[in-house]
């Protein structure tokens, strides 16, 4: 379990992080989101034990991550945005390295590097030094660094951020697997990685908490309404009119050939009362959208 | 050695052992050592020569006229060795942004600062004994005060200590490479020098100051067979007192 308690950071006499406080229970997984400047990766430093916080605290498994370093940090593994790789050296004497630098006992080290190897798809590339690797195995290699002694906790900052479309997918798919048996603190700048990945999000801006909760909480607490599209052959403002009067419409409005609704609630009913108007009005739908709201918006919504 | 420390200086030393570097500068220092011992060897063949003409014996002792002189230029080179060898601490595992990797591991900025130091130290010795094989095969012709010669390179070696503290240090100041080389040369040359200042001043407090603090002094005192505790002490309390400031800025990134 993470416990942020009121984290602050201060760089020179700028506060990068203000009394931030969250936590992760066991079996969840956290993204950290928020503009380039947010305070997401002080925040994972500080987490790892990498930098101190100038106030407040972050408890590991119950250890301060100050107080307590070796404790707490041996229940972490951390990925930085650039993996730490050392570029001479095979991709499996570098995860034997970190078996010796988490001081895992020496009979389970060919079982760790083994099952770290297997789970990141790196037989391949196992017996190759780590410089002639390409971006996506990098990131892998970091990745399976992470999980040598077993840490409950991977945090992850920017896994994905540089690889191709089809390395995201490998990627996230990766860390999915590994939602079972870690707790996962992921930082991304791709809304839809969190959305698959995720069950918690801290959404942060300019060092301050804007909003966090589950997932399913987010949305469904600032859902307003719904909001449905419906592109028309033949549209007409008589139409706008008769919609703006009926019940349940908060807003009308047409862009091009298509009609923005505006709902109070989701009411399927409702709707099928507003596509009879339509086709008695004999406007020609073509299609009816229903549009969700994405994380997206909540982010956009919340950092502006 | 701990888990930790040992994982690091197995890795750091097999990643010496593979690069070039290490072959380039253990080539070149044998090459050095080589042209010095035989000028050396020549120099005191020809004061020899020179004094068993005039009084009939030589009365030169081959181990202050030719050891002795050897080691200190054994040592000078090795300066810049270690110069060259201080990136290698800290200052490129930043630059690679390697350093994360040490810093969120289970273990404290000590095991890191000594893991760093014994490798260093574990260098720094393979170079001695390849320094020594020049004075070595003078057995072949004569016999040598092995003691004295043994005390000469731990005096030698206990300096150098001194030097990678050094290096240790500028390394977790900075990481530029050339800054690190520079600071370090800088570093050590001023030290080395620090007995200059004995020769500065009228005041008999600060000549004692200058001469207790010389390396030089407490180099010789080895050099010529004296094991005193006082330059153990000395030497040693150098290497902590740096290794320590090279602990609290390792500490300090953290802080910062």
């Amino acid at each position: 379990m993470i416990e942020v308690q009121s984290l602050s950071k201060k760089f020179a006499d700028h506060w990068v992080l203000k009394e931030n406080t969250w936590s992760v229970s066991e079996g969840k997984s956290l993204g950290l989101l928020g503009p380039n400047g947010a305070g997401k990766s002080t925040t994972m430093k500080i987490m790892t034990g990498l930098l101190c916080s100038t106030e407040g605290r972050v408890l590991i498994d119950g250890f301060d991550i100050l107080k307590q370093p070796v404790e707490a940090k041996k229940r972490i593994g951390y990925l930085p945005e650039t993996p730490p790789l050392y570029e001479e050296i095979k991709v499996i004497d570098y995860l034997r390295f970190i078996c010796g630098l988490k001081s895992v006992d020496k009979n389970l080290w060919n079982n760790q590097v083994d099952r770290s190897i297997s789970k990141m798809s790196l037989e391949e590339v196992a017996f190759k030094p780590i410089r002639v690797l390409s971006k996506g195995f990098r990131q892998r290699v970091g990745i399976a660094q992470t999980m040598i002694g077993e840490p409950k906790i991977l945090v992850l900052d920017e896994p994905s951020v540089g690889l191709d479309p089809h390395q995201v997918y490998e990627l996230r798919e990766i860390i999915k697997s590994l939602k079972k048996e870690h707790i996962i603190v992921l930082s991304t700048h791709i809304l839809s990685e969190v959305q698959q990945i995720c069950d918690d999000v801290v959404i942060l801006d300019k060092g301050v908490v804007k909003a966090q909760g589950s997932l399913e909480h987010l949305l469904s607490s600032r859902r307003v309404g719904q909001l449905v599209e419906i592109k028309l052959r033949r549209p007409s403002e008589k139409i706008l009119e008769k919609l703006s009067s009926m019940t349940g419409v908060n807003q009308v409005k047409f862009e091009g050939d298509t009609l923005e609704l505006a709902l109070s609630e989701s009411n399927d009913e409702g709707l099928d009362l507003y596509l009879n108007e339509l086709i008695k009005h004999n406007c020609g739908v073509r299609s009816v959208v229903q549009k969700h709201q994405q994380l997206e918006d909540i982010f956009i919504e919340v950092t502006q | 050695m701990t888990g930790p420390v040992l994982a690091i200086v197995k890795k750091d030393l097999k990643s010496l052992l593979t690069s070039s570097t290490f072959y380039m500068l253990a080539g070149l220092c044998t090459t050095l050592w080589g042209i010095f011992f035989a000028f050396e060897v020549f120099a005191y063949v020809q004061q020899s020569y020179q004094l068993s003409t005039q009084v009939k014996e030589s009365g030169l002792n081959i181990h202050q006229n030719l050891v002795s002189s050897y080691v200190v230029i054994v040592h000078y080179v090795l300066i810049f060795v270690i110069a060259a060898l201080s990136v290698r601490f800290f200052a490129e595992e930043k630059k690679m942004k390697t350093f994360p990797i040490l810093l969120t591991s289970p273990m404290t900025s000590w095991q890191i600062v000594l893991a760093k130091w014994i490798v260093g130290a574990i260098f720094i010795l393979t170079l001695l004994l390849i320094s020594s094989v020049y004075p070595l095969s003078l057995l072949f012709f004569v016999s040598l005060p092995l003691k004295l010669f043994f005390l000469s390179y731990l005096g030698c070696f206990l300096v150098l200590a001194i030097y990678m503290s050094v290096a240790l240090l500028a390394s977790s100041l900075t990481e530029s490479l050339i800054v690190c080389v520079v600071l370090t040369l800088v570093s050590c040359i001023f030290l080395l020098l620090m007995g200059v200042g004995k020769g500065m001043t009228d005041s008999l407090f600060f000549q004692q100051l200058f001469h207790f603090l010389s390396f030089d002094n407490h180099f010789m005192n080895f050099r010529k067979g004296l094991l005193s505790l006082s330059s153990i002490l000395y030497f040693f309390s150098w290497s902590f007192m740096l290794s320590l400031l090279a602990e609290r800025v390792v500490e300090y990134n953290r802080w910062r």
